[in-house]
């Protein structure tokens, strides 16, 4: 594999790229019938080689001053022309895509008679691929500590890192291949002190991808981190290591794709290629699209294993090697297109979620209709959806189960008012079992803004929910809550400043014996300034408030953030501040806490004595920590300081 | 064989004794029930209260706790072990407890939908506390998985972005039992950038992101760490993290251009100048026009220049007298970056004056 991408680089970078710019000589246009154009570069449908081919276009006749208008694929770039004698250049501003371009001339000669030409023409990046490209960005960081107060084992007297992306791309007609890539150097006088990088020479994350697209037949394989959707039922958004094949021939499609099922960080440990027996989720789907009467048929098929506790990004409760299998089959069909859209999906799973234990697999149905829909300024979406108790996909851990309701969300978008209801009611214990009671949620939740003062923003959103239990067996205690929370906001905003507020209130009310109510506050203050260019400063003090009813214990958390980017010296000198003070306090006394932390950085650009592509910067940091508990009676203050050099560097062909 | 019956007696000899010794020092459990999810783990944090500590500064231990079925008094029914020891030398010990699916399950193959955690302490006494199993909507609110990733749409859960890029945010998806206040908040590089304090429904699943102000520091380049820490409900595992790193380029600031003339929503001539402001660096404009509720862009063009006038050869084939349009304005650097972007405004071209 290594050998692989060694050589895709050495071929990538020793491509012939030919000169950028097209022919030097102009060619009589004899085959367009535009006899106003007596010569172009490029001639009518030559093939340019080149990524900003220059246009010459010459007249037999001069136009009249100012009545010229150039269009270039539909765009007026008459103001960027250079007018030269009977004719005009053009340097075009941005990369012209490769394929088929139409060029317009529209004028009037002096006598104000319309004169037109047009004429056709074809780009490609190298002669012998339509499309070839390559390039990388890349920054290097080497840090030397000045002074740090805690010795903490990780914090480094002297670290190097270097990470960045390489990317390219070639296409030759309907074929493409496109890589990415995001290498990573990391070496320090420490253990690193998180798990997601290793010292060394990494390759944090890539993609391989081959395409091929003709007019019936559409194929594109992935190889390395790709995201796998098929089904709310059975995956969705899994971005995982692995491969991943589709493939399109008239109105069928086909999906295959084996993935790993733990998320993985870097090459170093694994590619990913190999079939790994433990952890692995294989699956693929068969769709059938019916235009004639807007109907789309799914069936998906997957199968897996887990026995990952925590992975790059993920922690999870549940350990053991989980197996299982899913099968869905998914229909939908626009009744009425756009205003009328019908879902339906129902799924079968087998589950065992330890392999190692005396239990077998377990296995349920899961099955779902949704209608949805937009009219005018309403969207909508009506849905019954019902989860078998065992019901679960080895790709979609964590999912609900053992649940059977109806969900309603509405959505109206007027001038200078937006209002979204979702209302919902639900049970559990789908399968009526005596030894567990039932438990009925109605949530019910509004959401409202008012947008008539572009300046003046505001809203509130309301939430309801009440929870009841019944059959209840012996011995269980009843849950019988109803919640309230509401939430109010407003903003005003100005070009050099901006201000918010938010506050949210909720109270949990215990309608059972034990009469454990709660509620909390939860207050934020926005505040952001722009007084000059360049220079941003934020506040948000946040206060929460949480509250047992029952005890009266209050506890308060004040959270307050700054945030501050500035340039003193524009493009030259940058200070950037991040802080945050936190104090927490219980009024039973079992909370007294104050911490406060500042992370900031100094630094100076030397671009200026550097090529262009090259971006050094030298910078001094600090991070300051201070954290006092007045109940242990304990205090810590650390300031660290850095000096960091920076580079990075950019090139692309 | 002889020896393992000794063992037996002697393990329901000291379940015994301890049993009566917790009675007699009136032990507690907090909480003293829980409900525990049917078809998934649940986490619970638990509290002992001993009171009376044997001897000053006496060491309280206990080795193990287990899972025991109902219905026996001497010897626990055990159906499950934690082999974590727990030990104090105070009135006071806490643990984070999971009732591991497999448990849950044992309870109900065997016909009980109950069952206790018990833990002998030695000098402390039997502690007992009371499992019900439920299904998951009301089930003690615990965690059961945190998923983080960045980009919404993608859920890369790595990323890269230039210096000073603004809106970068990070997601989790936070799946738990029950209901209750979920108490945390966000840390990037050991700093607290927000506090959550909020009830979640019983849906099982919750999706929090970093605030939009202020968002996720990118001032410097480098490797940055974010967590969702929780508070509370406590959990048994550890909180994941995520990384994403600072390039040591500017993102180039992208700028709002204001538009000048004509006023959004008026109507004007074919031959209109559209004018913006000049805006520092702009190499080039791009002036696009859209229609339709889409705004698809039906025509547009380049200009070095801060105004524009529709070429009157243009109007008739692409655009119609009456008929609403969208124009805004991109300007690019040297580089082609695009450093200014104006908001949509609208116009209507009026019928042009009969002579």
């Amino acid at each position: 594999m290594k050998t692989c991408w060694l050589f895709l680089c050495v071929v990538l970078f020793f491509l012939p790229l030919a000169p950028v710019y097209a022919q030097e000589e102009t060619a009589p246009v004899t085959d367009t019938g535009n006899a106003w154009i007596l010569s172009s570069s490029p001639a009518p449908n030559e093939e340019v080689i080149g990524k900003k081919p220059e246009i010459r276009v010459f007249f037999t006749s001069p136009p009249a001053p100012g009545s010229m208008t150039v269009l270039l694929d539909g765009t007026d770039i008459t103001p960027m022309i250079t007018l030269v004698e009977n004719g005009f250049t053009y340097k075009p501003v941005f990369i012209v895509a490769p394929g088929t371009h139409e060029l317009s001339v529209l004028a009037t000669d002096t006598a104000g008679n319309a004169l037109q030409g047009a004429l056709s023409f074809k780009t490609r990046h190298t002669k012998t691929l339509e499309e070839a490209s390559v390039s990388a960005d890349m920054t290097g960081i080497y840090t030397t500590t000045l002074r740090k107060d805690a010795h903490d084992g990780t914090t480094p007297y002297n670290a190097v890192t270097v990470e960045g992306t390489v990317q390219g791309k070639i296409r030759e007609g309907a074929n493409e291949f496109s890589f990415e890539g995001s290498p990573v150097y990391v070496e320090q006088d420490k253990p690193l002190g998180t798990g997601s990088v290793e010292k060394g020479l990494d390759l944090r994350s890539f993609v391989l991808r081959g395409e091929h697209k003709g007019d019936q037949l559409q194929a594109k394989a992935e190889f390395g981190d790709v995201s796998v959707n098929e089904t709310p039922f059975t995956v969705q958004s899994l971005l995982r290591r692995g491969l991943k094949i589709n493939l399109g021939y008239g109105n069928g499609a086909l999906s295959f794709f084996t993935v790993r099922a733990p998320a993985i960080y870097g090459v170093r440990n694994t590619w990913g290629l190999r079939y790994e027996e433990d952890s692995q989720i294989t699956g693929g789907s068969a769709g059938l699209s019916l235009p004639g009467i807007r109907t789309d048929l799914k069936a998906t098929f997957l199968t897996g294993e887990d026995d990952s506790t925590v992975t790059y990004g993920i922690s999870g409760i549940e350990t053991g090697r989980r197996t299982g299998d899913v099968a869905s089959l998914r229909v939908t069909s626009q009744i009425i297109p756009a205003m009328l859209i019908a879902d339906f999906e129902a799924a079968y799973s087998q589950y065992d979620f330890d392999d190692a234990d005396a239990f077998d697999e377990v296995s349920d149905t899961a099955w779902r209709v949704d209608l949805s829909g937009a009219v005018n300024e309403y969207t909508y979406d009506l849905k019954y959806e019902y989860f078998g108790r065992d019901y679960e996909s080895i790709a979609l851990q964590g999912g609900t189960k053992d649940r059977e309701g109806v969900y309603f969300t509405g959505n109206a978008m007027f001038t200078n008012h937006s209002l979204s209801i979702l209302a919902s009611a639900f049970r559990d214990n789908v399968d009526d079992l005596s030894i567990m009671p039932r438990t009925t949620s109605i949530p019910l939740s509004l959401d409202y803004n008012y947008t008539r003062f572009a300046q003046v923003p505001m809203g509130f959103s309301v939430q309801h929910e009440v929870i009841k239990t019944k059959d209840e067996p012996t011995g269980f205690d009843p849950v019988d809550t109803m919640t309230d929370s509401i939430t109010g906001k407003i903003g005003y905003v100005r070009e050099k400043w901006s201000t918010g507020l938010q506050a949210t209130y909720t109270y949990m009310n215990d309608k059972t014996g034990t009469d454990l109510d709660t509620s909390t506050g939860n207050y934020t203050f926005t505040l952001t300034l722009t007084p000059v260019e360049n220079w941003t400063i934020s506040l948000v003090p946040n206060l929460v408030q949480q509250k047992n009813e029952d005890t009266d214990v209050r506890t308060d958390t004040y959270t307050t953030t700054l945030d501050l980017r500035s340039q003193p010296v524009k493009d030259l000198i940058f200070w950037d501040v991040m802080a945050s003070h936190v104090v927490a306090d219980a009024t039973d006394d079992s909370i007294d806490t104050e911490t406060t932390t500042v992370n900031t950085r100094l630094a100076y650009s030397l671009k200026q004595f550097f090529p262009p592509y090259l971006n050094p910067t030298i910078a001094l940091k600090g991070d300051y920590q201070k954290t006092k508990d007045k109940i242990a009676d304990t205090e810590t203050d650390n300031l660290t300081i850095f000096l960091a050099f920076e580079l990075n560097a950019k090139f692309g062909l | 064989m002889h020896s393992k019956k000794t063992l037996l007696f002697l393990c329901i000899l000291i379940t015994a004794f301890f049993s009566i010794a917790s009675t007699s020092y009136g032990a507690s459990t907090t909480p003293a029930t829980v409900n525990a999810a049917y078809g998934q783990s649940t986490t619970v944090a638990l509290h002992y209260t001993f009171p009376v500590v044997v001897g000053a500064g006496a060491t309280i231990t206990s080795p193990y706790g287990q899972f025991c079925l109902p219905g026996t008094v001497a010897a626990c029914d055990s159906i499950g072990r934690v082999n974590i020891p727990l030990t104090t030398t105070t009135s006071l010990a806490s643990e984070v407890l999971t009732i591991p699916q497999a448990v849950v399950e044992r309870a109900l193959q065997r016909g009980f939908n109950s069952f206790t955690y018990e833990r002998n302490f030695l000098n402390g006494g039997l502690y007992s506390l009371k499992i019900n199993i439920t299904p998951g909507s009301v089930a003690a609110f615990s965690l059961r998985r945190i998923e983080l990733y960045f980009d919404h749409m993608q859920r890369k859960n790595e990323v890269m972005v230039q210096r000073n890029h603004r809106g970068l945010k990070a997601y989790a998806d936070i799946y738990y039992n029950g209901s209750g206040i979920l108490n945390g908040y966000w840390e990037v590089d050991g700093l607290i950038i927000e506090r959550v304090n909020r009830f979640v429904l019983t849906g099982g699943k919750v999706t929090l992101s970093t605030p939009t102000v202020p968002d996720l520091p990118t001032f410097d380049p480098g490797y940055h760490i974010v967590k969702f820490i929780v508070v509370t409900p406590e959990t048994s595992f550890e909180v994941p993290e995520m990384v994403y790193w600072v390039k040591g380029t500017d993102e180039p600031a992208k700028r709002a251009l204001v538009l000048t003339t004509p006023q959004d929503g008026t109507n004007i001539p074919t031959d209109f100048s559209f004018t913006w402001e000049k805006m520092d660096k702009a190499a080039v404009y791009l002036i696009s026009f859209a229609k339709g509720e889409d705004k698809t862009i039906c025509f547009s063009a380049l200009t070095r220049d801060t105004s524009y006038r529709i070429p009157s050869s243009i109007p008739a084939e692409y655009f119609t007298v009456g008929e609403k349009y969208f124009w805004s304005v991109k300007g690019y650097d040297t580089e082609n970056n695009m450093i200014a972007e104006s908001g949509m405004q609208t116009f209507h071209f009026q019928a042009a004056a009969k002579p």
